[in-house]
């Protein structure tokens, strides 16, 4: 479950401060598909960051399963992230240094799994994805949707409660993003957790469970 | 920590940062190679010099002398009474002028109970024969067989009575060009009788089982013989010498450290350059739940691994220098001002230990305190950064 409670987020711009989130307040309960739309700008990609921990906020309180995000210790938090979190960029973010399966194993190995079992269960991630065969390959050798695929095997291979898609398909061309968001989509519902999916893609959106718009810093349902 | 390791692995071998990174990386191991090599050598010259000097010293004198003195005759039973010796023998110094064929060289005479056959037999050497040392024979020109003057400073006048013919039976090699152009030895009566000296006229040499420990022994001695008697001991008479040598030692420490400091230092330019080409790369591992202290911990392990790789090229080329310097005798010195004939320099492990050691923890602490800069961007920003 999250809980997110009056969340503020401002940035200095100069002598001026902006403030993107006012007072934001939000609940889910898994399993659960939530879109969010918004305007370039509108702070759809800071409250994402935000909820995974990778951004602090002005003020505010999110839960995550009972428990306080701000409040945790550093490590503690990095641990949770680690096991309950699963993030998808716009633009992949694979390690160029390692192969797709590596690169699938990472959040494992962080958690500390012995590198077989890592391996096994990157193994399987990338089989569903359907990467199978490009295994072995650098991120530099795969396409932007291959790219993708592994990155949502990645996210997934903690079977984490919470993944938070942003922009998954913003760098791929229409046919390329609907096959990643149908696997994106698969996973999600193979997790029964919650997926947060940061889109400008409104069709995208519509297949989601809700829609919520972020407009003047809140979110509002669509 | 087997995830840090897997991630080292990739990031040693895929080559992913641009080759300017990568070039400064291989200036900084470089550096530090060439810093420990230089370090290595220059201590095992001073090693070496002390080394030798110590060896040469130790086999032409003992570890202790009980000097002569008028007043009191000091027996060869009364010393043995008190110490372990390994050895008690009498000796004498004086000096003269040594002439053979017009040339002339001031000498120190040590007249000792000098051995003639192999060692372990009672056998003396003739009375009528000296020793020279090999420098002084060359000097003056002088063979085996033939005979030299001695012109002993006794009395007030030089008469025919102060110069005595003596017979070069065969010369000496000590290690010391200070020896070997100084000193010759002959008979300790020959040269009592040449000085018109009484029998017991004589100090005593020692030597000991542990020579480190003849400054203690010299003090037990003298405690033992009484206040007229005097007790010297090798350490203390070379003092001024392995002063010299242990200063020259340190000097070297301080010098070479500094170069090996100065090379470290450049570590931080090559870790902080690799955390900026891998900006992206770091924001990644702290988004999938990497801790800091392992993010930290992966950059110091990077550039440990450098300082590491130049630590054990330049104990490498250090140790092969130092091995082909002293196995091909590479350097010659000029025995004249060095005493020795070519460079000494000696590999002690214990040095190794301390100069590999304290490089490491060197190069741990510089990339430690670089690594930092990698929790410096906030994680959202590092994404959008470089690698």
């Amino acid at each position: 479950m999250l809980v997110i409670h009056d969340l503020h987020k401002n940035y200095p711009e100069g002598d001026q401060t902006v403030s993107v989130l006012k007072g934001l307040s939000f609940e889910v309960r898994s399993p659960a598909r939530i879109g969010i739309v918004g305007t370039s700008g509108a702070g759809k990609s800071t409250l994402l960051h935000i909820i995974g921990g990778l951004d602090q906020p002005t003020s505010g309180k999110i839960m995550l399963d009972g428990e306080d995000w701000q409040a945790l210790p550093e490590n503690r938090r990095c641990r949770l992230r680690n096991l309950q979190i699963g993030f998808i960029f716009q633009f992949y973010h694979l390690l160029p240094e390692l192969t797709a399966l590596e690169n699938a194993m990472l959040p494992a190995l962080i958690a500390g799994l012995p590198p077989a079992e890592a391996k096994q269960r990157a193994a399987n991630g990338l089989k569903q994805v359907g990467l199978v065969s490009r295994e072995n390959h650098m991120p530099s050798q795969l396409s932007g949707g291959e790219q993708q695929r592994v990155a949502i095997a990645r996210a997934c291979v903690m079977r984490p409660k919470f993944l938070l898609a942003d922009e998954p398909t913003g760098n791929l061309d229409e046919t390329t993003g609907k096959e990643v968001f149908q696997v994106l989509d698969q996973a999600a519902k193979e997790s029964g957790g919650v997926l947060l999916m940061v889109t400008h893609n409104r069709e995208l959106a519509k297949k989601m469970d809700a829609v919520f718009e972020l407009k003047d810093g809140k979110l509002h349902a669509v | 920590m087997k995830m840090l390791l897997f991630l080292l692995r990739r990031f040693w071998w895929r080559f992913t940062l641009p080759l300017s990174v990568r070039r400064m990386q291989r200036i900084v191991v470089a550096g530090i190679a060439i810093g420990v090599a230089a370090l290595l050598m220059s201590l095992s010259v001073t090693q070496g010099f002390e080394r030798d000097y110590k060896k040469a010293l130790l086999s032409f004198n003992a570890h202790l002398m009980v000097l002569p003195v008028e007043e009191r005759g000091v027996s060869k039973e009364e010393i043995a009474k008190g110490i372990d010796a390994e050895s008690i023998t009498p000796y004498l110094y004086r000096e003269a002028l040594l002439i053979h064929k017009g040339r002339i060289k001031g000498v120190v005479l040590k007249g000792q109970n000098l051995p003639a056959g192999q060692a372990g037999t009672e056998d003396r050497r003739p009375k009528d024969e000296i020793v020279l040392g090999g420098a002084l024979a060359q000097t003056l020109g002088v063979q085996k067989g033939e005979t030299v003057r001695l012109l002993l400073p006794n009395g007030r006048d030089i008469s025919a009575k102060n110069v005595k013919e003596i017979k070069v039976g065969e010369t000496f090699q000590s290690g010391l060009y200070e020896f070997d152009s100084q000193f010759a030895l002959l008979d300790i009566e020959t040269l009592q009788n040449f000085f018109s000296l009484p029998k017991d006229f004589q100090g005593y040499e020692i030597r000991i089982s542990d020579p480190e420990q003849a400054p203690l022994v010299a003090e037990k001695l003298e405690e033992m013989l009484g206040p007229l008697v005097t007790v010297e001991n090798w350490i203390d008479i070379n003092r001024p010498l392995f002063e010299a040598l242990r200063m020259e030692r340190w000097l070297f420490w301080i010098l070479m450290g500094l170069m090996v400091f100065a090379a470290a230092l450049n570590l931080i330019g090559a870790v902080l350059l690799s955390i900026f080409r891998r900006l992206k790369t770091t924001s990644i591992l702290r988004a999938l739940g990497v801790p800091p202290w392992k993010t930290r911990l992966l950059f110091t392990l990077q550039g440990f691994l450098l300082g590491l790789l130049g630590v054990v090229l330049g104990t490498g080329v250090g140790a092969g220098s130092i091995f082909a310097i002293v196995r091909y005798r590479l350097i010659p010195l000029d025995p004249q001002v060095y005493f020795l004939e070519t460079l000494p320099m000696a590999w002690e492990a214990n040095t190794v230990f301390i100069v590999v050691f304290s490089t490491l923890f060197l190069v741990w602490v510089v990339a430690w305190f670089a690594a930092k800069k990698a929790l410096s961007v906030p994680i959202r920003e590092g994404l959008h950064g470089p690698g």
